[in-house]
């Protein structure tokens, strides 16, 4: 057990190391702190800078955490693949992954510590982020919205597929670019452009191409649709989604599975 | 007992080109054991698969065919490496470390219970010269100090094998002299060591035994002694031999010859013919300073078995 927490304590302590997570924490600060001089709620409004928002304060507070949570999305999983690309390489290079696979801890243990670590990191900048904000807005408003938080776990589940993919392509290609730019592309992109196709439904009229985007919709994860739920769960609004919640849980789960087992698969069976 | 282990080891590398599968036989069927207590030294010019056949070992790369053990164990077991400290030659420290806190990591990562973790490390810091930088981030320190630190991770869980890979690499004489005392220390102490180095003087001068590997197959095994043995060769060394000592001795039937460096080279059948040429250069009132048996040093052994093997390299 000491051995898997060592691995955990020293992925977060590299990612701590690292410049970009760094300036992601200090950015977090930043944007706390511009809440905190820019928003004030007097009499039956809320002010941004003195400049009062029009709706009853609670109604215009969901909707501006609502705003806040898709900005974070977009820009969070960015820099966040970013961050955490060149975890799975490093660890493989030359002089670090023999000192690292003499221990008496099977690569399985390996891979699994490393991979929470590296959750750890993400967890730790997107928490520090969303708590903050939350204060802020709790404090300058006094309303205090539970619901906001349901971006923490939302988005953890969203980076879990992610992770698991760059954590698959960076112990394949052992390449902190490839990493990254898969990273991006691939779950990113790829699972905008699928359900673009899926709920506009442009494709119905050609059968085989019509099931070959459907395939890959319920392969890919369900970025997107987590993104929409989360804005519909802090606005106390429905979900605007043809797809039933559960599924879309389910299949980004499956993708992350898929990803962190084949991952899993090939560092065990390589050899260094 | 039998600390290392390995039967038929094999190992073929393939890469992908373009005109299809190019393969490269590091190990073509290594057979070598290492006995509790011994320090066992693996040579062979470069390519001649020492890093792979220390890879397999220790679990970092796969044998293709035949297999290996660690106390018994088959080295695809983790548990294989339980008490097994490696230091690789190339080996790199995360850079964001301080020293201190790379030998916490990495007793944690052996299984070093918390308890006596601190006291272990400040006494290996301090054998290692390393204790005033212990606060300083790996990534400012110089190549020996990085391999002192390297050597004292290796050590930090007290292993019962040690495998070494160019321990005394970047290290000035001094350091070396200190890693070679602390080597006949652990050994002992009981501790198993493999080595792996180009240095053959200091191969020479800690192990018991030594394996040559060429173009993956083992080419020469044995004790440094029996190896670097030339027979009943002595080397005596005289005060002012008179001229033509060499032809009157050889007059006698004696087998003498010069070395070059103003010694004699005396090859007799037993030590009764040694004392007999002793005898008669006493009685011819000639001084002598020493006598030793002649042996050939470890570098002219290697090169003689490698140049006989016909050069290096995997193939």
């Amino acid at each position: 057990m000491s051995r898997f927490v060592a691995i955990i304590g020293n992925t977060f302590r590299e990612g701590l190391a690292k410049k970009t997570i760094v300036t992601i924490l200090v950015l977090n600060v930043i944007i706390i702190g511009f809440f905190l001089l820019a928003l004030n709620i007097g009499g039956n409004a809320l002010f941004l800078f003195g400049h009062e928002l029009s709706g009853l304060p609670d109604e215009v507070l969901r909707r501006f955490e609502a705003a806040v949570t898709a900005f974070f999305y977009q820009v969070s999983i960015f820099i966040g693949i970013f961050a955490i690309a060149s975890f799975f390489p490093t660890m493989q290079e030359k002089g670090t992954v023999d000192l690292i696979l003499s221990r008496p801890m099977s690569r399985f243990n390996i891979f699994t510590a490393k991979f929470i670590g590296c959750m750890l990191v993400v967890f730790v900048v997107m928490a520090s982020l969303v708590l903050g904000t939350w204060w802020v807005f709790w404090v300058k408003t006094g309303m205090a919205h539970i619901e906001y938080l349901s971006t923490i776990p939302i988005f953890l589940l969203i980076f879990l597929a992610f992770m698991a993919f760059i954590a698959m392509v960076g112990i394949i290609t052992r390449s902190t670019t490839l990493s990254a730019v898969l990273g991006i592309f691939i779950p990113f992109v790829f699972s905008m452009i699928f359900f673009a196709l899926h709920e506009s439904g442009i494709l119905l009229g050609d059968k085989f191409w019509h099931s070959i985007f459907e395939f890959l919709y319920w392969v890919f994860p369900k970025t997107p649709e987590m993104t929409a739920m989360n804005i519909s769960i802090i606005a106390l609004e429905p979900l605007e989604s043809s797809t039933d919640p559960a599924l879309i849980i389910w299949s980004t789960l499956g993708f992350a599975a898929f990803c962190y087992a084949a991952g899993a698969v090939i560092f065990q069976k390589r050899s260094y | 007992m039998r600390v290392i282990e390995t039967a038929d080891l094999r190992k073929t590398f393939r890469s992908f080109e373009f005109f299809g599968v190019k393969r490269v036989e590091a190990l073509g069927g290594v057979n070598l054991s290492v006995d509790k207590g011994e320090i066992f030294g693996l040579l062979g010019p470069n390519g001649a698969g020492k890093t792979t056949l220390v890879k397999i070992l220790l679990g970092i790369c796969y044998s293709s065919r035949g297999g290996a053990k660690l106390f018994g164990h088959s080295v695809r077991r983790a548990a294989s490496r339980a008490s097994v400290g490696y230091l690789p030659e190339n080996h790199k420290y995360p850079t964001f470390l301080k020293g201190q806190q790379v030998m916490r990591y990495y007793a944690a990562l052996s299984g070093m219970p918390l308890y006596g973790r601190r006291k272990r490390i400040d006494e290996l810091l301090k054998l290692m010269r390393m204790k005033e930088w212990a606060g300083t981030r790996m990534g400012k320190y110089s190549k020996g100090m990085q391999q002192r630190v390297g050597m004292a991770v290796a050590m930090v869980a007290d292993p019962e094998l040690l495998v070494l890979d160019e321990p005394t690499d970047g290290v000035d004489p001094i350091g070396r002299k200190e890693i070679r005392d602390i080597l006949l220390e652990l050994k002992a102490q009981g501790k198993t060591i493999f080595l792996n180095s180009h240095l053959l003087s200091e191969v020479e001068l800690v192990c018991d035994r030594i394996a040559i590997l060429n173009k993956g197959k083992v080419v020469t095994e044995g004790s440094v002694d029996a190896l670097t043995d030339v027979g009943n060769t002595f080397a005596l060394e005289l005060e002012e031999p008179p001229p033509g000592l060499l032809e009157m001795l050889q007059s006698k039937g004696i087998a003498v010859r010069g070395d070059g460096n103003g010694e004699l080279l005396v090859d007799v059948p037993d030590l009764a013919e040694l004392n007999a040429v002793i005898d008669y250069l006493r009685s011819q009132s000639i001084l002598i300073r020493s006598i030793r048996r002649k042996r050939i040093s470890l570098e002219d052994m290697f090169i003689d078995v490698i140049g006989k093997e016909g050069g290096a390299g995997v193939r």
